[in-house]
């Protein structure tokens, strides 16, 4: 047997019925159910083709572990694919989806520097 | 007789030369002779001793002619004669009483038994008594005739001439009652040994027990130094001697019945006798000892009682006939009989050959008994397994002697057709006695060979049952193993058996590393033995060396992604389910799993695991920083105490199976408080935002009436229902529906909760598809249900929250369907195999076609259920 306020407690949600009908409703827990999702204008990520919600190639955890990262053209990547490939360009490295140049290889390093603490942030293109 | 042995006479040519005077010689000898004979036969005569020596000088007189091999013959031949006529004819009148025993009931058997011993121990006294007096005669004959041999010296041993007439004559004495051998003679036989050895095996459990209590007594009294055998040996008292005495003069007795039936010939007939007597005692004890109770070892008693009665008795009894010193002295009788029945050889320090070969016989027929009778039960000892090891370990040792493996797997395998796979067993059964079956059949045979057999029929059935993966996985991950009431809690023992894994393959990856020695390796050559003849060669003997019970109830389904993948929805069933963020429990299985399935399979529900730690971090951050916000901000004081009633688990959905999602209207405050929350997470975690499953979840409730309340856990449509009613006590069924946003088919479905639990009554309202819901205010009528504070998810299939495995199938499957549709319009018609690698060979990308064959043909007799295609004789047709 639960023993249950017979009063509503302060840390319930009660809702009075009107004064004839003596029933008092007491909701004391209400467990939700949620699904997260990157708010990103697309679906899955330009370079792995695999959805933002999962996780990318690398990486076994989707979320925290696995974050996204904007450009200044607003295009989305995975932080691992977008390292990978911008690791891998010229000096001059560009967003891979719409070509846009910009002095990248200094952004980056401050993204590196500051990945590990870097969550979700906004990668910017100059 | 005369005429007869005249004929002889002239028979013989030589006797041409002779001259009258001899030849009258002769026919008197012989005429007196054979009168003398007669006489002598019938035993008629009074004075032998007279008669003899007139005897005597015809026999020589007739020898002298040369006539001695028709005196020998016509001697032995009149001897038969008096056998043929009287003697057997007297023997066997005995047991004319029971010309019809085949006949008779058994308990008119045991009626007669003492009365058969009786008759046939005069039966065979007499027969004996005039036995001896013909070797008499005989005797006389011999001496007559090696008088004369010494006169005439012909060649040969006085003794051999005896021991020649003594062999010829037990030769006619035993042809004699053979030929005339009463059809029940031998049934008699068998009474009398079965009715002495029974008296016997009493005498000596008696014995058994007496000494075995005095050692006890003995071991109390002197301590634990001194052997106790010795002591069954010092102290006999009165009763222990004169038990001792009667089994001597029993045994004695039966010496005797042996001894004269041999002498008559009936050597192999005794020997059946008391050999089938035996054989039917030790079966009796058999049975009496195994019985039903399967949860102690009989073998070793068995064996113990054969060493104490039967043994002892054959050991008596070949004593008696084998050597008569030893009868005559009765010292070395007592010694080897009761004295110490737990001496390994009963007395004798040497087993004489014919013992041992005995015990051999007795022990395999014990064994093959005793294997029989387990055999025909191996249902039900493997129904109660883990209590009837003792009786398995007894079968296994059975066998081992026996090797009559494949008797073992015809019978167990009828059975369970028989008894377990059938329509009216519940899968969970099936699979729990499939279990036991394994765990008892691992010990009988390591090696896997006849449980590939005899689970072959069982895994063939399960594979046709829809709910087999189900009630596996909740084997697996139900400690209760989903089934209370079930034989044994065999859940517990799967997951127990996933532990067993665990350090099975630990010990596994040390027998690799050891195995890169050259000298281990060399030592697990020497160590190979062939597979038993009964393997199936066509299965790899590697394969089957390791019996895991994992592996075999996986390979019931064919593939183990199928296994994963009713686990994760399982799973994710009762994580969706959960009031709190407990998963300690789920943890841990999946963590077995995943040492068992490998790490890859089971990333989907570790991911889901995941998800709810960190909901419960997450949920403890965001309700932490809301608060705190409240408390500076302006917030309304209705929702700063408020937000302690809500958690959320937030999944990732991609990871999850597809989720059942459904439009709900939650109640107003809950709504604001869930949008609170999710802008709350959208600035944390940014830029990841929440979307909300409100169907989903669980709501504890209480409804607090005037005289008492109740308390529900139920899903938040039927708290959303229920809230309705706070401000509105009556609903018709259009509105209310509207109110919730469910369908009204929907809303009638789940209002019958709150029917069924007396809280809200249906009326019909004005037309006939219209319900009225009113609130019941006063508890009268709904008092039957009581003081009731059920926790209740309700969870009939359409109440799930998370789709089914075959739901899941048909969406993914949906894909394919064009495909399907179109190769069947260009090829008219193709089999099942054809449709399933066309569709490999051609949907290479997005998405990869990657079903087995099974889930084609599930998804396609699908589609001929909806009519769509059609299947005649395995092949596969548009309908048209």
């Amino acid at each position: 047997m639960h023993s249950i306020p017979i009063s509503p407690s302060p840390s319930s949600l009660s809702l009075n019925l009107k004064s004839e009908l003596k029933i008092l409703f007491v909701i004391y827990r209400w467990h939700a159910v949620a699904s997260w999702t990157w708010d990103a204008h697309d679906e899955t990520c330009g370079i792995c083709r695999i959805s933002f919600d999962g996780c990318c190639p690398y990486c076994k955890l989707p979320g925290d572990d696995c974050p996204l990262i904007w450009g200044a053209c607003n295009h989305a990547f995975h932080l691992h694919c977008i390292l990978k490939w911008v690791n891998s360009q010229t000096p001059q490295a560009h967003c891979p989806m719409c070509r846009r140049e910009g002095s990248l290889k200094n952004e980056l390093q401050c993204i590196e520097a500051l990945l590990s603490h870097f969550v979700g942030s906004v990668w910017t293109l100059e | 007789m005369t005429a007869d042995a005249l004929s002889l006479v002239c028979n013989l040519g030589v006797l041409d030369s002779l001259s009258e005077a001899s030849i009258s010689e002769i026919l008197e000898s012989w005429n007196s002779f054979c009168l003398i004979t007669e006489t002598i036969v019938k035993g008629d005569d009074a004075d032998l001793s007279s008669s003899y020596s007139k005897f005597q000088s015809y026999v020589s007189s007739l020898c002298k002619y040369g006539l001695r091999s028709l005196v020998e013959e016509h001697f032995l031949i009149s001897l038969q004669d008096m056998l043929e006529k009287h003697v057997a004819p007297k023997f066997w009148k005995n047991f004319d009483a029971y010309s019809n025993v085949t006949d008779l009931e058994e308990n008119d058997k045991d009626m007669h038994e003492d009365e058969v011993e009786l008759l046939l121990c005069k039966a065979l006294e007499e027969i004996s008594l005039e036995k001896q007096y013909q070797e008499k005669y005989l005797l006389m004959l011999v001496k007559s005739l090696q008088l004369c041999q010494d006169s005439t010296s012909m060649e040969g041993h006085p003794s051999d001439v005896e021991k020649f007439f003594f062999s010829k004559y037990h030769l006619i004495i035993s042809s004699v009652l053979m030929t005339t051998l009463p059809r029940q003679f031998p049934e008699v036989l068998h009474w009398y040994f079965k009715g002495r050895l029974e008296e016997l095996s009493t005498i000596m459990a008696g014995n058994y027990e007496d000494s075995e209590s005095q050692d006890r007594i003995g071991m109390e009294l002197y301590g634990k130094g001194k052997h106790p055998t010795q002591f069954g040996n010092m102290d006999i008292d009165g009763s222990y001697d004169q038990k001792e005495i009667l089994e001597n003069k029993l045994v004695r007795n039966i010496g005797m019945v042996v001894h004269n039936l041999r002498s008559l010939g009936f050597t192999s007939m005794t020997e059946d006798a008391y050999a089938s007597a035996i054989f039917l005692l030790l079966k009796a004890k058999v049975f009496d000892l195994a019985g039903d109770d399967y949860r102690s070892s009989v073998l070793e008693s068995i064996k113990e009682w054969i060493q104490a009665v039967p043994l002892q008795f054959l050991h008596a009894l070949l004593d008696y006939l084998g050597d008569s010193i030893s009868y005559l002295s009765p010292s070395s009788m007592k010694s080897p009989l009761a004295s110490s029945p737990s001496s390994c050889y009963p007395g004798a320090s040497k087993p004489s050959e014919g013992i041992i070969r005995w015990q051999l016989r007795l022990e395999y027929f014990a064994y093959e008994t005793l294997q029989d009778l387990r055999i025909a039960k191996l249902f039900e000892i493997i129904v109660d397994y883990p209590d009837s090891a003792p009786a398995i370990e007894d079968l296994k040792q059975c066998l081992e002697y026996t090797g009559q493996h494949s008797k073992l797997v015809d019978s167990f395998i009828s059975a369970l057709q028989y008894r377990l796979l059938t329509a009216g067993a519940s899968t969970n059964d099936i699979l729990h006695q499939y279990v036991s079956t394994i765990k008892a059949l691992r010990t009988i045979d390591p090696a896997g060979v006849f449980l590939e057999a005899v689970g072959e029929p069982i895994r063939e059935y399960l594979r046709g049952r829809k709910d087999t993966i189900k009630c596996i996985v909740t084997m697996l991950t139900d400690g209760t193993g989903g089934n209370n009431n079930g034989p044994g809690n065999s859940g517990d023992s799967l997951l127990e058996e996933l532990n067993r894994d665990e350090e099975n393959q630990e010990t596994a990856g040390l027998d690799d590393d050891i195995n890169i020695d050259d000298k281990q390796a060399w030592i697990d050559v020497q160590r190979w033995e062939p597979d038993p003849v009964e393997a199936d060669p066509l299965k790899g003997s590697r394969y089957r060396r390791k019996v895991d019970v994992l592996g075999m109830i996986v390979g019931i389904i064919g593939s183990k992604d199928q296994l994963v993948n009713e686990y994760r929805v399982m799973l994710a069933e009762k994580l969706l389910n959960k009031t709190d963020y407990d998963i300690d429990t789920e943890i841990r299985t999946l963590e077995l799993l995943k040492i068992h399935f490998g790490e890859n399979s089971m990333q989907k529900c570790e991911i889901m695991l995941n998800d709810l730690i960190d909901s419960k971090r997450t949920n403890t951050n965001v309700k932490a920083t809301i608060n705190q916000l409240s408390q500076t901000g302006a917030e309304s004081q209705e929702h700063e105490v408020s937000f302690d009633i809500l958690d959320a688990t937030i999944i990732s959905s991609n990871f999850w199976p597809p989720i059942q999602d459904e439009v709900v209207n939650i109640p107003e405050p809950v709504d604001q408080l869930l949008s609170d929350y999710a802008k709350r997470y959208h600035e944390i975690k940014t830029p990841r935002k929440l979307l909300w499953k409100k169907n989903l979840g669980t709501v504890k409730l209480e409804l607090e009436f005037e005289d008492r309340t109740l308390q529900f856990t139920v899903t938040p449509v039927h708290a959303s229902i229920i809230m309705q009613f706070q401000d509105q006590t009556s609903w018709n069924s259009k509105n209310l529906a509207a109110a919730i946003g469910v369908p009204v088919d929907t809303l009638q479905r789940r209002i019958s909760f709150w029917i069924s639990k007396g809280i809200i009554a249906e009326s019909s309202g004005e037309d006939s598809n219209d319900h009225v819901y009113t609130l019941v205010d006063s508890m009268a009528d709904g008092g039957k249900t009581g003081i009731n504070n059920e926790e209740l998810v309700a969870d009939d299939d359409a109440e799930r929250s998370v789709a089914s495995v075959e739901d899941q199938l048909r969406k993914e499957m949906t894909v394919y369907e064009k495909f399907i549709v179109g190769m069947l319009k260009n090829f008219g018609s193709m089999a099942l195999d054809r449709i399933h690698n066309t569709l490999k060979m051609f949907c290479v990308s997005d998405p990869t076609y990657d079903k087995s064959l099974q889930q084609l043909q599930f998804f396609l007799s699908g589609l001929v259920a909806e009519e769509k295609l059609e299947l005649r004789d395995g092949m596969y047709f548009l309908k048209k």
